[in-house]
């Protein structure tokens, strides 16, 4: 997995490409500390660059809600591909996740 | 007095009150690191020797002007003092080594009466596998020399060379070099036998998991009088793993069957699998229904997972009296179910077990009619990869159940697998079940 992040005003927008799974553990838990280093965000994860997403991957994004909202920023999820979709669709991800197709 | 001056130094004082508290005691070692090393490593007798007083050399030589040669060079020298003692024939040096005597370094001449060439080095070392060998050579065959390195040998001398220079030099290195090879050596042995004790923990545990899956001679009667056909297929893909699957009789020809899988794979995976089985068999009640027993299960595990940790389940309920199927699923990979060479993914929507702090799951039900049956698996089968980027996929599980049920009327979970393994990269990386349960006629019923 990359990441890129961008900011514009209060929102962060961070692409992901490639795989989110257990490879992407470390890149993703250093992508962390930089979320959390500022408060009151609004952050956009663009998925539209991840072919896939498995179990522990969808671990990483919990643990990444967790860590935003203790910073007392928002976090949404948005265009995943058909696949990432169904992962996220399957383990009722909306009910904690603003998804934005 | 005296003893309440003590505690009042102590930390866990609430005022001059001793209050509850759990003391932990930081642990002594640096983790876990195999079996503690050996207090005498095999390599420091061969270290040392190079700080000895004095070494004893065995010198194999035939022509005695260079055997004297050699023997004063050594002589020159007093720190260390070197004690040789001199042999001509190969078989005296092979004698010698046998019977006992203490020998630091062997010079070795290679053309002797009775060896020559290459082979003298090896049948050396036959009887003398660490001791370090020095070759002598004479100007006019270099080659040797380089080959007798390659073979073992520590170092080599030119004959011609100034041996009172070269030789004592020369014997050090070959001593230090041979320590070294030998200190290698130790390590390897050392690591090899780490390697094979965490195979057997691995194995024992690996044991311990395969014992927790249901069992054909506890189970064949109750599945006999309900009249099911259960196929099943248990991979872990590191030694143990993340996922399970098992069976509960409810009474009353109802029989739930269930599958689970954590996050990740390997040991930590496979010690929340124990976790999750001694809770299902805490909180079963064959009363609850499926929604109600993955609530109770999640809100148990919620508090033991690590950050990011869960479990996919899914849970069902085939009542062979009525007919009908009841499940529930938290995120499981939806099964198929198949009917008159028909097939279609139930609905498997949830949110996994441990994720969430008051997650709602639905109960849905169905017929299950004698001749139906229901293949449930872990995500190891839709997650294998096909190509670099592209996943087997529903889409594939999909094309190769249409395909076996458009040659067999029974999807067989050996064709599966076998299609699975040919379709898509092998090994494996993650762990992989797949159960089908199969509706028989019962005895004196009509399929």
């Amino acid at each position: 997995m990359q990441y890129r992040i961008r900011e514009e005003g209060a929102t962060v927008l961070v692409s992901l490409d490639g795989q989110l799974n257990f490879a992407a553990n470390e890149d993703f838990q250093s992508l962390l500390i930089k979320l959390t280093s500022s408060k009151n965000r609004q952050v956009v994860f663009d998925m539209s660059g991840l072919s896939h997403i498995d179990s522990v991957g969808l671990g990483l994004l919990y643990i990444a809600r967790e860590d935003l909202t203790d910073a007392g920023s928002t976090i949404c999820l948005a265009h995943p591909r058909e696949t990432v979709f169904r992962m996220l669709e399957l383990t009722e991800a909306q009910k904690t996740f603003e998804i934005r197709r | 007095m005296s003893g309440d001056a003590a505690f009042g130094v102590a930390e866990g004082l609430v005022g001059n009150k001793a209050v509850g508290r759990l003391i932990r005691l930081p642990s002594r070692s640096q983790g876990w690191h195999g079996d503690p090393p050996k207090s005498e490593p095999a390599f420091s007798a061969a270290g040392t020797r190079q700080d000895k007083p004095s070494l004893s050399v065995l010198l194999v030589e035939d022509e005695p002007g260079d055997a004297r040669l050699v023997e004063f060079a050594l002589q020159m020298s007093s720190a260390p003092l070197f004690l040789v003692k001199h042999v001509a024939t190969l078989a005296a040096a092979i004698a010698h080594m046998q019977s006992g005597a203490e020998v630091d370094v062997i010079l070795l001449d290679l053309s002797l009466p009775d060896s020559s060439g290459i082979q003298t080095v090896s049948r050396m070392q036959e009887v003398a596998s660490k001791t370090p060998i020095v070759i002598m050579t004479g100007m006019d065959d270099p080659r040797f020399a380089a080959t007798a390195l390659e073979v073992g040998a520590q170092d080599y001398l030119i004959k011609s060379d100034d041996p009172e220079k070269t030789v004592g030099r020369a014997i050090r290195y070959a001593i230090t070099r041979m320590a070294g090879q030998i200190e290698r050596q130790t390590l390897l042995e050392r690591i090899a036998e780490q390697q094979r004790h965490l195979v057997k923990e691995v194995e024992a545990a690996r044991a311990m998991q395969f014992d927790l899956l249901p069992r054909p001679e506890r189970l064949d009667g109750q599945l006999a009088r309900l009249g099911l056909e259960v196929e099943s297929f248990f991979e872990p893909s590191s030694g143990i793993g993340g996922d399970l699957w098992g069976c509960l009789d409810c009474g009353n020809g109802r029989m739930s069957f269930f599958t689970y899988d954590f996050t990740g794979h390997g040991i930590g995976a496979a010690l929340n699998v124990f976790r999750l089985h001694a809770l299902i068999s805490d909180h079963w009640d064959p009363r609850q229904s499926p929604s109600e027993t993955l609530r109770v299960l999640s809100a148990a595990l919620r508090g033991l997972l690590g950050r990011g940790q869960f479990a996919t389940m899914f849970l069902c309920t085939l009542d062979c009296e009525r007919g009908e199927i009841e499940w529930a699923s938290a995120g499981a990979p939806a099964p198929i179910i198949m009917e008159r060479g028909e097939f279609r993914f139930l609905d498997t929507r949830g949110v996994p077990l441990g994720l969430s702090r008051a997650p709602n799951y639905i109960d849905h039900r169905e017929p299950f009619d004698i001749g139906t049956s229901l293949l449930i698996y872990s995500d190891a089968i839709t997650d294998a990869p096909v190509s670099e980027t592209a996943m087997f996929g529903e889409a594939g599980l999909s094309a190769l159940v249409g395909g076996l049920l458009a040659e067999q009327r029974n999807l067989r979970v050996e064709h599966l697998i076998d299609g699975l393994y040919g379709a898509v990269r092998n090994p494996l990386e993650d762990d992989l079940t797949a159960v089908c349960i199969r509706r028989l006629p019962r005895m004196g019923e009509a399929s």
